[in-house]
């Protein structure tokens, strides 16, 4: 068990820089997810931590030791590739005996203390009776339970998970996340978790680090990344379909204010300086779609319906822009006129410039709800 | 259950891949056929007639025969090409991983090299090595011509091993590091084990190669006791006459060893052939 610390930590491949400026603090015992974009430098960021490449700058430190130039096997960490890396040639016995065999002398093990070990964490993770095959005679959720055993048979310091999910069908990648975060949990071991499936972020992490082009854009809880991004980047990555974006401007009239959004129109307490353009994001979650006229609601036209089962994801256009919103299925047929109520005690700002979220404006235009 | 149907293409390049094999086996049949002859049919009627008396004379009296001391050359053939295919094997396989998997100065200069060293006639070579030999004291010893053959062998075969290590998955490799091995560790267990397919490959190619060499031995190898397979079935051909039947059961009797040891591998060795080429190892 351990905590890791990297402390502005670059990794440069030529011109390109892979990692740029990363700071983060994962905690011992917790469960840490990198969730980005491919090509976002969350896989090089989960190698610099294995020690499979050492970075240009900045240094990494587990439980305040100084690692960064350290060879991973001074590290005692222990990874889980995507496509499993198990060796071909050995049964899943040998496999999984592998990180205990080459240093068996230096901790001390006997043979024999040695195939207690495999079979105890054989037994955890139910392969018992695949210990004597190889590799390529095992189904790709079998392997994958390999891959984690001979992660787990020496107890790392921290685990180490490069989307060791994302090559499993989708009901087994469910039943193995419920597995994962279990084991996490019961062992306390650890983990930093890389994925781009925004789901298996949110169900397995105790806490996110979103990254963009080699820098991490917002840490926190799932709840915290999903509700209140930091950035428009987090805002339009996370959530199925993600948040709608709505170029608004604040404008004053009268003694206060007016937020004007395609097809939109609010009154605002509170008196904007001069014309200001905002980014407006509400998550398609929190858009009701009506079929009457009403106070507070807005017209606008269906075009696409996705049907999800109960629920529905409907493109609409409203005032020129598009917008997405997750309702219950009620039939609706593209061309149909409809009424979109926002609710505003939900909704985000965020600056047209800098793309940061203006966390004081999205109060301001929340506190006019109800 | 209908028939498939035959199409033309495939007809077309049964045909192509037929004949090719058949151009290819004929000398290896009319060698065959005059092995089994008697010697005055093969002269009268010549090797293509197949309603003719068969015999086995010709190989009994080969083998028999102490003049032709065929067994002498078997067994100088094997003290040389069995240290010749595995120490060059193993020596190449280790340049070949360094190549393929560290960066290190003069990396790129050094495969030139080897590239250089593989387009070099080896009959250019001959007469600086008959004075490294005669310096070193090892001209006409076997152990003067495996290392000719070994060092000869380094080049193609790091050459051929590079091109599969780059195509093994490097994750592997990771995970074992991670795991916490060394790198000599990584070689023996987990990379050569998967090689075996490539190994296989290049051994047979190697061992071939070197059994079947004449002109190296014709110039380092002149002792009658030193003399290798390929010198001895040349020996058979008399001062005066060619008894032809002698001359190609001997050949076909030195072609078996390196013949059975592809059967041996056939299994491996096409995987490394078809995986070399199409990079799907």
């Amino acid at each position: 068990m351990a905590s890791v610390r990297l402390e502005g930590v670059v990794k440069r491949f030529g011109r390109a820089t892979a990692v740029n400026r990363v700071t983060l603090e994962v905690g011992d015992g917790e469960f840490f997810v990198l969730l980005g974009p491919s090509g976002c430098g969350k896989t090089t960021t989960l190698r610099l931590i294995a020690g499979l490449e050492y970075p240009d700058e900045g240094r990494i430190l587990m439980d305040g030791e100084d690692v960064t130039y350290k060879e991973p096997k001074e590290r005692n960490v222990a990874m889980v590739f995507q496509n499993y890396a198990l060796y071909p040639n050995m049964t899943v016995y040998d496999n999984i005996a592998f990180p205990l065999n080459v240093r068996r002398k230096e901790i001390g093990l006997t043979r024999e203390e040695i195939r207690e070990k495999v079979l105890e964490v054989a037994r955890m993770l139910q392969i018992e009776e695949l210990l004597d095959r190889k590799p390529g005679q095992l189904s790709g959720g079998q392997q994958q339970r390999v891959a984690l055993a001979r992660a787990l048979v020496r107890r790392p310091r921290v685990w180490l998970m490069d989307e060791p999910l994302s090559n499993l069908d989708a009901l087994l990648r469910v039943a193995m996340r419920a597995e994962l975060k279990r084991l996490q949990k019961e062992l306390g071991i650890t983990t930093v978790y890389v994925t781009h499936d925004q789901a298996e972020a949110m169900g397995l992490a105790d806490r996110i680090a979103v990254m963009n082009r080699g820098k991490v854009v917002q840490v926190g809880t799932p709840r915290e990344v999903f509700h209140e991004p930091s950035h428009i980047f987090v805002a339009t990555f996370l959530g199925s379909p993600p948040m709608n974006i709505l170029e608004c401007t604040i404008e004053p009239r009268g003694g206060g204010g007016v937020v004007k959004c395609p097809g939109i129109e609010r009154p605002l307490q509170w008196s904007p300086g001069g014309v200001e353009r905002i980014y407006l994001g509400v998550r398609p979650e929190f858009i009701r779609v009506e079929r009457s006229p009403g106070p507070g609601r807005w017209e606008a036209t269906v075009e696409v319906i996705e049907p999800l089962g109960t629920e529905a994801v409907v493109t609409l256009t409203i005032g020129g822009a598009i917008v997405k919103a997750k309702v219950l299925d009620e039939g609706y047929r593209p061309g149909e006129t409809v009424y979109l109520e926002l609710d505003w005690s939900r909704v985000q700002a965020f600056d047209p410039e800098t793309g940061r979220a203006i966390g004081e404006l999205a109060r301001t235009l929340r506190g006019l709800a109800g | 259950m209908p028939r498939p149907k035959l199409r033309p293409a495939v007809v077309v390049s049964n045909l192509l891949a037929w004949s090719v094999a058949a151009v290819w086996l004929l000398p290896f049949i009319g060698l065959f056929m005059t092995s089994t002859r008697p010697f005055e049919e093969v002269v009268i009627r010549g090797w293509w007639s197949p309603w003719g008396n068969y015999t086995i004379r010709n190989y009994i009296e080969v083998l028999a025969n102490p003049q032709y001391d065929l067994a002498g050359g078997f067994r100088n053939s094997l003290i040389v090409a069995i240290p010749s295919t595995l120490a060059p094997l193993l020596v190449a396989a280790m340049a070949a991983y360094a190549f393929a998997r560290f960066s290190f100065v003069m990396r790129n200069l050094l495969f030139v090299l080897i590239l250089v060293v593989m387009a070099i006639p080896q009959q250019t070579m001959v007469i600086p090595l008959f004075f490294l030999l005669k310096d070193l004291g090892l001209l006409d010893k076997l152990l003067g011509v495996i290392l000719i053959h070994s060092s000869w062998g380094i080049a193609w075969i790091a050459f051929f091993m590079r091109n599969y290590f780059t195509m093994l998955p490097s994750e592997v490799e990771e995970a074992a590091r991670v795991d916490g091995a060394s790198y000599p560790t990584i070689f023996l267990r987990i990379v050569l084990p998967m090689s075996i397919p490539a190994l296989a490959a290049a051994a047979a190619i190697q061992f071939t190669w070197v059994w079947a060499d004449f002109f190296f031995a014709l110039i380092f190898l002149y002792s009658p006791e030193n003399m290798v397979i390929t010198q001895k079935v040349v020996a058979i051909k008399g001062q005066y006459q060619i008894d032809w039947g002698l001359l190609s059961a001997g050949s076909i009797l030195a072609m078996i060893p390196p013949i059975l040891l592809y059967a041996a591998l056939q299994k491996y060795y096409l995987r490394g052939m078809v995986g070399w080429a199409t990079g799907k190892g």
